[in-house]
């Protein structure tokens, strides 16, 4: 049996204003995200990540296309029981208490009181909130907000998770209470749908992702297919060469070089020719190996390959 | 939505409503005032301060100072002018004050989006935010009016249920408001335009009742005084009927004397005002003056029309008189009644009997079985109307948002 996916998109457009100002925040996206995935959303500023989750949590409406959520359409109350959402630069009502946030926002999603008292003690510890828990929200740092704003979204125990931008403001030790947190979710079973850009963070915490820019999804793969690579190659020398960047610079793309090394993407053909010049050169080749890209390399690659990569 | 979300809903509101300084300070005034009226009694013989007795005798008043009845009109004087009119009206200014923040607040960006991806639907949070509004006045108006009925009866020994009608009236009125602040907090999603905006439609309001009721009053002036010159020219014609066989000296002094009540003739209407002189100075059919007129018709309709639309929020004081007096006329009959009686105490111990209240100016007192324009249940069912479809146009608007 298939099973219903926890998201699912088809040639989604949402417009912003009118006449000559409008912006297209998404323009045809289409998108799947079968249950269970940590998925991760990248693109820059402006590129209509956050428009897209809105979307799929029904903050935004007016769209062209089809969403569902859950197997529903995006905008029935009901559905979103199941699903948990920490907003980008969010902020919780300040007249409420740590412990108070979560038990609103839990009783919201349906959950009883007292099964609620039972895990509030357990998420306060795990996002480090525990001795701020009676202390009113607007007394409350950025990041303390924001790792309350993650409790809140966890607290009901939903399938699936939003969280968009949760490391913002967030200090180390608290980002790798994130990072544990949404490994425990994975461990779970639970659908997570990240949108950062700390790559870093992605590269550990995502088996899939998804880029997109200018309201358009450029790639879209599992983190294996994005990072393996094509054409990415380390050419390592038996002696120390000045320029070998430069020398190289025809054949292909460098993206690091040193005295002995050098970073290179290219096809066969331009393989081919490096090693041609390096060989012309007298340039003793010692090894040649296939080299898997960080996500940062493949982000900047395909954003800023596209013209005008500027925030609208 | 099930029963676990409504409490949730609730307590949300609860604490908001606990954590507004304004709602302490409001407190504090209706602790203090309650206070009082447990700390200072009367009773027929005697004053008392917290738990001394002053006899009347003692302080050099007469020993019976203060009987049963002086004091239940005490007591109708502080529920028509203290509650129902101060506190109706600065209470209300400062309700609004505290509780116009609540939908903006809800819809500043960040807030709602946590807030809006709830599983509770847009309509309902917003009718969440509309009751915590009345709970914060309800909870004060109880208080206030609740705290001062056991005082009295505590401590005047006085039964003021009628005093227990304010509280629901009071928040009768705020809630005919309220609904117009939450709709500006939707359409602006700014504090500081709710609150404004809230003030400036109470002054509009205000202002269009007050044009209303003074044309209401001159138009009613106007035709008992035609009425009354009519019933005096009629009077005087008959006498002079019946004293035309009588010597002419006499006859003629009396309708003079009649005609002097009739000569200043009432004022006339702003309409006709500025008819006149224009008549006066150009005949001619399609001139300016005419525009004119029509203007101020057309203004009279409109104001008329908007009074029939807007929230009545004025019109409460009379309403609690309808629930503790009855309709006027029987409050009326019974004032009359009792009046008599004193006159006739009056008249047996000797004294000259007192001559009786003159009735009111102008029969337009509001009534539950009143013409449209003066009925009770037209003035509520408008009122609420007008929260209804406003509340319905923030919820509709809010529905569009995208945040
Ligand atoms: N409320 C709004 N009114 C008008 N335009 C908007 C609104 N919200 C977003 N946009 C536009 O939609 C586009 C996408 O915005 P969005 O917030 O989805 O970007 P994002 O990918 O989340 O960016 P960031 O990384 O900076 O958070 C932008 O061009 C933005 O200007
Ligand atoms: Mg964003």
């Amino acid at each position: 049996m298939k099973q219903t996916p926890a998201v699912s998109v088809q040639d989604l457009v949402v417009r912003y204003g009118k006449g000559k100002t409008a912006v297209r925040a998404l323009d045809g996206v289409s998108l799947t995200i079968e249950p269970g995935r940590v998925f991760g959303l990248l693109g820059p500023n402006g590129a209509g990540k956050t428009t897209l989750v809105k979307v799929l949590l029904g903050l935004v409406g007016g769209y062209e296309g089809r969403a569902e959520l859950l197997g529903e359409p995006v905008g029935r109350a009901l559905p979103r029981r199941r699903v948990g959402y920490l907003p980008e630069a969010h902020r919780l009502p300040g007249y409420l208490t740590a412990w108070q946030v979560l038990e609103l926002f839990g009783m919201l999603c349906g959950r009883e009181r007292a099964w609620l008292r039972q895990r509030i003690p357990g998420w306060l510890e795990r996002v480090g909130m525990r001795e701020a828990a009676h202390r009113k929200v607007k007394q409350y740092s950025k990041g303390m907000q924001q790792r309350l704003g993650l409790a809140q979204a966890l607290v009901h125990e939903p399938e699936v998770v939003f969280l968009d931008e949760p490391t913002d403001g967030v200090d180390p030790i608290g980002r790798a209470a994130v990072r544990e947190v949404i490994a425990e979710l994975k461990r779970k079973g639970t659908t997570v749908f990240l949108n950062s850009h700390l790559l870093m963070e992605v590269e550990q915490m995502c088996d899939h992702v998804v880029i997109l820019n200018r309201g358009r999804i450029l790639r879209e793969g599992s983190l294996e297919e994005m990072t393996r690579g094509a054409g990415a190659v380390r050419i390592d020398l038996g002696r120390d060469t000045a320029d070998l960047a430069g020398k190289l610079a025809k054949c292909g793309q460098v993206t690091d070089s040193g005295p002995r090394h050098v970073d290179l993407i290219a096809d066969e053909q331009g393989l081919g020719a490096a090693i041609d010049k390096l060989r012309a050169e007298g340039l003793a080749i010692r090894a040649i190996t296939p080299r898997k890209l960080t996500l940062e390399q493949v982000f900047i690659d395909l954003v800023g390959a596209q013209a005008g990569s500027a925030p609208r | 939505m099930n029963g676990t979300v409504l409490r949730a809903l609730f307590i949300d509101a609860y604490q908001q409503v606990l954590d507004n300084w304004v709602f302490r300070i409001l407190v504090a005034l209706v602790f203090g005032t309650v206070a009082f009226s447990f700390a200072v009694g009367a009773s027929p013989d005697s004053i008392s301060i917290l738990w001394l007795r002053y006899p009347y005798a003692e302080l050099g008043f007469e020993a019976n100072m203060l009987p049963g009845e002086a004091r239940r009109e005490l007591l109708q004087g502080l529920q028509s002018l203290f509650i129902d009119n101060v506190v109706g009206t600065f209470g209300l200014l400062g309700c609004l004050a505290a509780t116009s923040f609540f939908v903006p607040q809800m819809l500043e960006r960040g807030a709602a989006d946590t807030l809006f991806s709830k599983p509770v639907s847009r309509t309902a949070l917003l009718t969440a935010r509309y009751a915590a509004g009345l709970l914060f006045v309800g909870i004060l108006a109880v208080a206030l009016v609740g705290g001062l009925f056991l005082g009295l009866k505590l401590r005047w020994g006085l039964e003021g249920t009628d005093l227990l009608w304010s509280a629901p009236v009071l928040v009768y009125r705020y809630a005919i408001v309220y609904s117009a602040t939450v709709l500006i907090g939707v359409l602006t999603r700014s504090s500081v335009a709710a609150l404004l905006g809230s003030f400036l439609f109470l002054g509009f309001n205000g202002c269009v009742h007050g044009a209303w009721e003074f044309r209401e009053f001159t138009v009613n002036a106007r035709s008992q005084m035609e009425a009354s010159a009519r019933a005096a020219e009629t009077r005087a014609e008959e006498r002079r009927t019946k004293k035309n066989e009588q010597t002419t000296a006499d006859a003629a002094a009396e309708p003079e004397a009649e005609a002097v009540v009739v000569a200043p003739q009432p004022e006339p209407d702003p309409v006709e005002d500025a008819q006149a002189p224009a008549e006066a100075v150009d005949t001619e059919p399609e001139s300016p003056p005419d525009e004119g007129l029509s203007f101020m018709r057309g203004l009279w309709k409109a104001v008329t029309v908007a009074h029939f639309v807007l929230p009545k929020p004025g019109e409460a004081p009379r309403i609690v008189e309808l629930l503790t007096d009855g309709d006027p006329d029987v409050a009326d009959a019974r004032k009359r009644a009792e009046f008599d009686a004193k006159n006739a105490e009056r008249v047996a111990k000797g004294f000259r009997p007192r001559s009786p209240p003159n009735p009111p100016p102008g029969d337009f007192r509001l009534r539950w079985g009143g013409p449209w324009p003066r009925n009770a249940y037209v003035s509520i069912a408008t009122s609420l109307g007008f929260a209804l479809a406003v509340f319905l146009a923030a919820a509709w608007r809010l529905s569009r948002i995208r945040f």
